[in-house]
């Protein structure tokens, strides 16, 4: 975990030059330890390390001991998505003996991926009203169809369905916060994350309010050979076709020399 | 050992993508079948999306068709006439066959096709096959001899637009082969196969082509019809993953070496037999999949983006 220290004296040092500053607010800071993932071929998913400084309101005022009994004030939640897009559901049903897709709904403006994480679980600290408010949680994200209507069963089905692939998750008490100042959460990416644009976002909570948030970047992309065969396939498609073909058949040539000249 | 697959997005173990592979190509050797209606359902069965499966057979069935023709050229087993007519049909059955296969993309049933057309076409083939070798071991053991009728004349010697093929030694209507041609493009096209199943027997029993010629002409029209389906693929959909294919494909060359010797020492009968056996299991397990209630109703998929 050197990475991990350095990441921590990072951000402790972030921590002494805020609390220089004459505070009249709580300041927040916070960093990824990558802010490009990058898909290579041998990709089988990635850790990322969310970390930061929280910038106590009136330090100055607060004696060294009280900090301690205080503790408990902030809690902070931590949400990574990627930039909406639109996806397809289906439902299958049983027609004729076999299950057969029937039923679908395009949902607009969807997170292909959605981490939610918090110090403790959100309805200890932070009223339905105000998670509804900033669509904090799987169940409070806006899903609805093309003539924004929310069906609930569709709804309920993709979270269900992402979960299940890993590109939803939801957790409490994976933001772990040291010393009332420092806090990091490590985030989880499965290797079938979709590429793009993504943001990080943390939030710092106070007497069930929301007082601060702080927004990161992070880019997705596939890098290398992945990245050039992908794009490839999708802007030049009659050359990919025929870069396809070519390479069959010169590998069935060549496999078919080789097997002639061992047997 | 994970490795990303560019178009299929995915992760999978190299060790089991080369083991299906060499396992397919070790029966493919055995047997002495392309091997695509083998490594397509097992591909899905592994996870792979199934358009994608079906798109990247095609690929790799062109690199494991090319070098079987070419060792067919060299001893003369090809009538190229035949074949080019055989690829006209097949390129017309692989732009519908890819038509079909995009228009059911788009709308979330191409799944369904490709699963429903391995049902039926493994199942009849697959039942054929086992019925007819169950059939000839009994010959064998009550030691009947099989009578060699002199072929009739049928409809099929009616039909006009007749054509001379030297090499075949044959004067017939070109209507039956583009159609033959065509159904095998089809197929190509929505099942990922090179169609081998169907072309031999149909130019066996339908054309009446010689047998010395038949294997050599098919293995050169399924080159030009699975190349004709991947690049179609490739346009409409962009489902064809190269980096599978290349896997695969080396995989299955080294599998076949070996299956060629294992093959050499079992009968034809009992060749027969297995591979019938073979063809029924994968056709039960995607029959199986159809019937039963699956744990998760709902799929998720993106939006089809409309001209592609």
């Amino acid at each position: 975990m050197n990475k991990f220290k350095q990441l921590m004296v990072l951000s402790f040092a972030g921590y002494i030059i805020l609390s220089s500053l004459p505070a009249r607010a709580e300041t927040l800071v916070t960093d990824l330890s990558q802010h490009v993932i990058e898909i290579t071929s041998q990709f089988s998913g990635s850790e990322l390390l969310l970390f930061g400084a929280i910038e106590r309101h009136a330090t100055e005022s607060i004696q060294s001991d009280e900090i301690s009994v205080q503790g408990l004030d902030y809690d902070i939640i931590v949400v990574v998505q990627s930039d909406p897009t639109d996806l397809v559901i289906r439902k299958k049903e049983h027609i004729a003996g076999i299950w057969i897709n029937k039923e679908n709904q395009t949902l607009k403006n969807v997170p292909g991926y959605y981490v939610i994480g918090s110090t403790r679980p959100l309805d200890e600290f932070l009223s339905k009203e105000v998670q509804v408010e900033w669509g904090l949680g799987l169940n409070n994200l806006t899903i609805t169809n093309e003539n924004g209507d929310e069906i609930v069963e569709f709804k309920q089905a993709l979270i269900r369905n992402m979960i299940n692939k890993g590109l939803y998750q939801e957790a409490s008490g994976n933001v772990i916060v040291k010393d009332e100042i420092l806090f990091r959460a490590s985030l989880a990416f499965p290797s079938n994350m979709p590429v793009g644009n993504y943001k990080a976002d943390v939030y710092l909570v106070r007497d069930g309010n929301i007082i601060i948030n702080h927004r990161t970047d992070l880019l997705v992309d596939k890098r290398g050979i992945e990245r050039f065969i992908y794009n490839f396939a999708h802007e030049y498609p009659p050359y990919y076709g025929m870069m396809a073909i070519f390479v069959a058949i010169s590998i069935g040539l060549f496999t078919g020399f080789v097997a002639k000249k061992i047997t | 050992m994970q490795i990303y697959l560019p178009i299929a997005e995915l992760s999978m173990n190299i060790f089991v993508l080369f083991a299906m592979g060499g396992g397919v190509g070790f029966l493919s050797g055995m047997f002495g079948v392309g091997g695509g209606f083998l490594m397509t359902p097992l591909l899905i069965f592994a996870g792979v999306p199934p358009a994608i499966a079906v798109a990247t057979e095609a690929n790799q069935i062109t690199a494991a068709s090319v070098s079987g023709a070419v060792a067919y050229w060299r001893r003369a087993g090809i009538d190229f006439k035949m074949g080019f007519v055989l690829i006209g049909g097949g390129i017309i059955g692989t732009y519908f066959g890819a038509m079909i296969f995009t228009y059911l993309k788009s709308i979330g049933q191409v799944d369904l096709m490709i699963s429903l057309s391995y049902v039926v076409f493994l199942g009849s083939i697959g039942g054929l096959m086992f019925v007819e070798s169950v059939r000839s071991i009994l010959r064998a053991r009550s030691g009947q001899v099989v009578k060699v009728t002199r072929r009739q004349r049928t409809w099929i010697d009616a039909l006009p637009f007749k054509m001379r093929f030297r090499k075949s030694k044959m004067y017939i209507s070109v209507i039956m082969p583009i159609a033959i041609g065509a159904l095998v493009g089809v197929l190509a096209a929505i099942m990922g196969v090179g169609g081998g199943f169907i072309m031999v027997p149909a130019m066996i029993y339908l054309l009446h082509m010689p047998t010395n010629v038949v294997i050599g002409t098919s293995l050169f029209q399924i080159t030009f019809v699975t190349a004709s389906a991947t690049y179609l693929h490739s346009i409409n959909t962009q489902t064809v993953d190269v980096v599978l294919a290349v896997i695969l494909l080396l995989a299955a060359v080294i599998g076949a070496q070996v299956g060629v010797i294992v093959g050499a020492k079992l009968k034809g009968e009992q060749l027969r037999i297995l591979l019938a056996g073979m063809v029924l299991i994968v056709c039960a397990k995607m029959a199986f999949d159809l019937v039963v209630e699956p744990e998760e109703l709902f799929t998720i998929s993106a939006v089809e983006v409309e001209g592609h």
